[in-house]
């Protein structure tokens, strides 16, 4: 009997031993690229919030998190958001990622970004990076390995094994493990500005076609999967009586036709859509050309605070957010407002 | 479920939790289901043939229990009445009686195996000679459905009811049993094949949590793991590149190609079955060794008493021994001595038998030409050996003393290596053509250089990932030697410290999940730029 | 047993017949030789070795051999 008990013990105590090497070796083999960190530093930073402390949740791709300065709404207004984004974010993702937020916060708002994949077939063997960088740092959970079981059922190659342990996808770099890999710990990093990948105002100065935004008739196709992916969101939201706005970002990659079918898509969930490529809406925010795109398709944090300021107004104004700027259970959003305005202050001066 | 899949992973989790939980009694049971689980799992339709082989062969040991019975209560009631004569007689009918039941078992399963696995082989054959002759008829060619490991439960199944026949074995009363003799998971896939004396009473039997034993059992089915997942599946990328590209490379290139392709096969084969002798292990079940260390082989036919041990012991007392020991045979001995004289008389049946036992286990491997060669190759040299080696050794050792000296033994491993590797330029080659090219390739020109020019780290691997296969085939080498030697390493690992082994435990273990080839290789630039 | 032991040296000449009895089990007779045997005990004993004879303890030292040709001698 006695002999039994030791080795249950000793079981135990060396399957406690494998697991914490395989999670600390899962930390070395993941990969290090700038992408990557991120997506881990602003998720771990999302779960790091207080609960139940944002007004907005923003869900979209890289156009939402170039574009999108929540500490600037948190300066001018008052209002808590943050922006769930990865490049390239599916709308899987994106609709998991709502799932799971909602287990942590209770936002008054989902901003949705509406762009390409609504249109484009999401072909999950070939965008298996930009999948990663949404999975992996997720936390273990129900909506991760449905978000999972849903990735590999749409693709050939992927295995649900090899997304639930990391270590299994990435375990062929043993060759190319650097320092980086063994002294960066991935899973206590944390990213400051809310959900904004970085602080940034490398521009380009674009131009938008002469034919750019030509109202017609033709109403773009959908692809299909992901507009169910959009259904299941708003469907979601409207159970939980959480308000949706559709946004379209400011970017030469945009079509009348595809305006059109995102606008009958919100008439018929009764959504909000502001197009920010229509004329007008551009008007508005008055980009500045030459400084306030990164690329054709993305803003630098110059266009993304007016872009922020304009939609934030919006917000505000529809949905009646309360201004907890005097609120001292949100004292930290000072303080990373202060972190921000350094920071912001700091990458100024390097461009002088 | 592949054994190197999670599948297969979680499906034994589950498996080795119901087997050791439940009362003991009913642990065949679980296996047997389990067994059909992992059968169906692979081909819901293969398991029909699987039944089929199963039932048949289980009725015709059943049939010829029966004759038995009959022919004893014949002489009983008999007694002392019955004459010698008539005594023979009722022998001669039971004996009949019995071989007609076993012809119509194994003609309809070996029936069944031939169609499946070599019908289109045998169609496309014959459409090549229709051709060649100018007529104008072709044999189809079917979509045929491969069972999985029916060569080796047919052999299986076979080796039962030969043995029946023979009285080696009483006939088994529970067709529920002995379908978990049949479809026994851990060796269903590549083997062992097993022998029913020493299989089906451990597998129907109880066994208890032996913590020794399960833990020599995980242990060596880590060490499966690592030879098939670190070894074999990463050498395979060199070898798969040159065979599809053999146009591209010649002389040594090939050579050592194929060399690395023999470490390849004998870690694939040889890990799978450790994987599977590990996992019976930990039931408490000990299957039997097909390999013993076959690179230290002295000659062709010491090779084949360590490779693919099950395969060629069953060839040998299921084909060789009955062919030899037959009368036909023992006729054509006869005359061939009074036509070739005393010695090669005798040994020309001998010879014979054995040429078409190696054409059985060249046929076995698969429907191809090339196994054909292989296995007329390995016959050969058998038989080559046995006649030449008296003489070799007089040549090469001055005395008696010196024939177990190390210098010859070792020319003798070196020697038999390089005859098995020629051999696997037959079973590895797409095709018999392709072979006999790749042959005259190699041999066209002597080219070492290309050693030392790097030319094996342009062949899919890279340098760190040539020099980690080196390692691991040291590492291979010198677990091997030490065997060879006579040393138990389980056992003498069991006697270290408790640091010591945990360390190796871990080491061995992380070593399979991080240099195992396994999953899509990362490539970063993939990630990060495809799909933009 | 004088003349068992004969034909088996003459089979195999580098193996002591005398002592050995795991000439089965540690492979010291292999296939051949068996074949080569039973042609043999055949001839010089008239008798008829079956392959359901072929087993590890009936060849597995001079003695087991012998016995098994008794056996077989008084079967007919």
């Amino acid at each position: 009997m006695k002999n039994t008990v030791l080795q249950i013990i000793k079981a135990i105590i060396f399957l406690t031993i494998f697991y914490l090497l395989f999670c600390q070796l899962s930390n070395t083999f993941v990969p290090k690229d700038e992408e990557y960190r991120t997506s881990f530093a602003r998720t771990n930073a999302f779960y790091a919030l207080p609960k139940d402390s944002i007004d907005v949740l923003y869900l979209g791709a890289s156009t939402f998190y170039r574009g999108i300065t929540p500490l600037d709404m948190w300066k001018d207004y008052g209002i808590t958001g943050y922006v769930r984004a990865v490049g390239g974010q599916a709308p899987a993702v994106s609709y998991y990622y709502l799932v799971e937020s909602l287990k942590y916060q209770k936002p008054d708002v989902v901003v949705i970004d509406a762009s390409t994949p609504l249109y484009e077939n999401y072909d999950v063997d070939e965008k298996e990076g930009k999948l990663r960088n949404a999975v992996d740092p997720m936390r273990l959970s129900v909506e991760k390995f449905e978000l999972i079981q849903d990735i590999v059922s749409m693709g050939e190659r992927q295995t649900v094994a090899s997304y639930l342990f990391p270590m299994l996808r990435y375990h062929s770099r043993w060759d190319e493990l650097d320092r980086v890999d063994f002294e960066y710990n991935i899973k206590n990093k944390i990213d400051p500005y809310k959900g904004l990948l970085k602080i940034d105002f490398e521009a380009e100065t674009i131009k938008f076609p002469d034919e750019y935004m030509q109202p017609n008739n033709a109403v773009a196709e959908y692809s299909m999967t992901d507009l169910g992916y959009y259904k299941k969101m708003f469907q979601l939201c409207q159970e939980k009586d959480i308000a949706i706005v559709l946004v379209t970002m400011p970017r030469v990659d945009w079509d009348y036709s595809r305006h059109l079918g995102t606008k009958q898509l919100a008439e018929t969930y009764n959504i909000p859509y502001i197009d920010y490529c229509l004329d007008e809406n551009l008007e508005a925010l008055g980009l500045d050309l030459k400084t306030d795109f990164h690329n054709e398709n993305h803003l630098t944090t110059l266009g993304a605070q007016k872009v922020s300021r304009h939609l934030g107004a919006f917000l505000q104004q529809t949905y009646g957010l309360e201004d907890k700027r005097n609120d001292p259970a949100y004292q930290q959003w000072h303080v990373d407002l202060q972190t921000y305005k350094d920071d912001y202050a700091e990458a100024i001066a390097q461009i002088k | 479920m592949s054994f190197t899949s999670f599948e297969f992973f979680v499906f034994l989790l589950i498996f080795f939790a119901v087997y050791f939980l439940i009362p003991k009694k009913y642990q065949w049971i679980v296996t047997l289901l389990a067994s059909y689980i992992f059968y169906v799992y692979a081909s819901l339709p293969a398991a029909l043939f699987l039944i089929f082989t199963t039932v048949s062969t289980f009725y015709t040991g059943v049939l010829m229990g029966k004759a038995n019975e009959q022919y004893a209560k014949t002489l009983a009631n008999g007694g002392d009445k019955l004459t010698r004569e008539q005594k023979k007689l009722y022998k001669a009918e039971n004996k009949d009686k019995k071989h007609q039941i076993l012809t119509a078992a194994l003609v309809a399963n070996f029936g069944i195996l031939a169609f499946l696995k070599y019908f289109n082989f045998f169609a496309s054959s014959t459409n090549s000679l229709l051709d060649f002759l100018s007529i104008d008829t072709a044999l189809p060619s079917l979509s045929l459905l491969l069972p999985l490991g029916i060569s080796f439960y047919t052999f299986q199944s076979a080796g039962y009811v030969i043995d029946v026949y023979r009285g080696k074995v009483a006939p088994d009363k529970n067709i529920a049993k002995f379908a978990l003799f049949v479809s026994y998971f851990p060796q269903i896939v590549q083997g062992p094949i097993g022998r029913y004396d020493e299989l089906a009473g451990q597998l129907y039997a109880p066994h208890k949590f032996d913590y020794t034993r399960v833990k020599f059992g995980l242990q060596l089915a880590l060490w499966g793991f690592f030879k098939k997942l670190v070894i074999a599946d990463r050498a395979a990328i060199i070898v798969n590149t040159v065979f599809d590209n053999y146009l591209d490379y010649k002389g040594l290139t090939i050579f050592f190609t194929v060399l690395l392709y023999c470490f390849q096969i004998y870690c694939d084969f040889s890990g799978g079955i450790d994987v599977a002798r590990g996992i019976a292990q930990v039931m408490g079940i000990e299957l039997r060794k097909n390999f013993e260390r076959p690179f230290f082989a002295t000659s062709v036919a010491d090779f084949w008493r360590r490779w693919h041990i099950s395969l060629s012991e069953w060839t040998r007392d299921y084909i060789f021994y009955p062919l030899s020991l037959s009368h036909a045979f023992a006729r054509l001995g006869r005359s061939s001595r009074k036509i070739l004289g005393t010695y090669l008389g005798k040994l020309l049946p001998t010879f014979l038998a054995m040429l078409i036992t190696f054409l059985v286990v060249g046929i076995w491997h698969g429907a191809n030409w090339k196994y054909v060669a292989y296995g007329l190759y390995n016959g050969i040299l058998i038989f080559m050996g046995i006649l030449f080696e008296p003489f070799l050794s007089r040549v090469f050792t001055q005395d008696n003393a010196k024939i177990n000296s190390f210098s010859w033994r070792f020319m003798k491993i070196l020697g038999t290596l390089f005859l098995i590797c020629i051999g696997r330029y037959f079973s590895r080659a797409d095709d018999l053509m392709t072979a006999l090219r790749m042959l005259k390739r190699t041999f066209s020109i002597f080219n070492p250089w290309v050693l030392s020019e790097g030319v094996f780290s342009q062949l899919g691997l890279n340098e760190k990932n040539l020099e980690l296969l080196l390692v691991s085939i040291l590492v291979l080498l010198v677990v091997d030697i030490l065997q060879e030697k006579g040393y138990s390493l389980r056992e003498k690992i069991a006697e270290q410290n408790i640091v010591f082994r945990w360390a190796l435990y871990f080491t061995a273990i992380f070593a399979v999940l991080i240099f195992g080839v396994y999953g899509i290789d990362y490539v970063a630039t993939d990630f990060i730029y495809m799909g933009f | 047993m004088e003349e068992l032991l004969r034909i088996l040296s003459d089979l195999r000449p580098d193996v002591d017949f005398t002592n050995n009895n795991k000439l089965i089990d540690d492979g010291v007779l292999d296939s051949f030789d068996i074949i080569s045997l039973v042609g043999e005990l055949s001839e010089q004993y008239d008798i008829e070795v079956g392959v359901e004879n072929l087993l590890p303890e009936n060849f597995n030292s001079a003695q087991a051999i012998l016995a098994l040709v008794q056996r077989l001698q008084d079967e007919d």
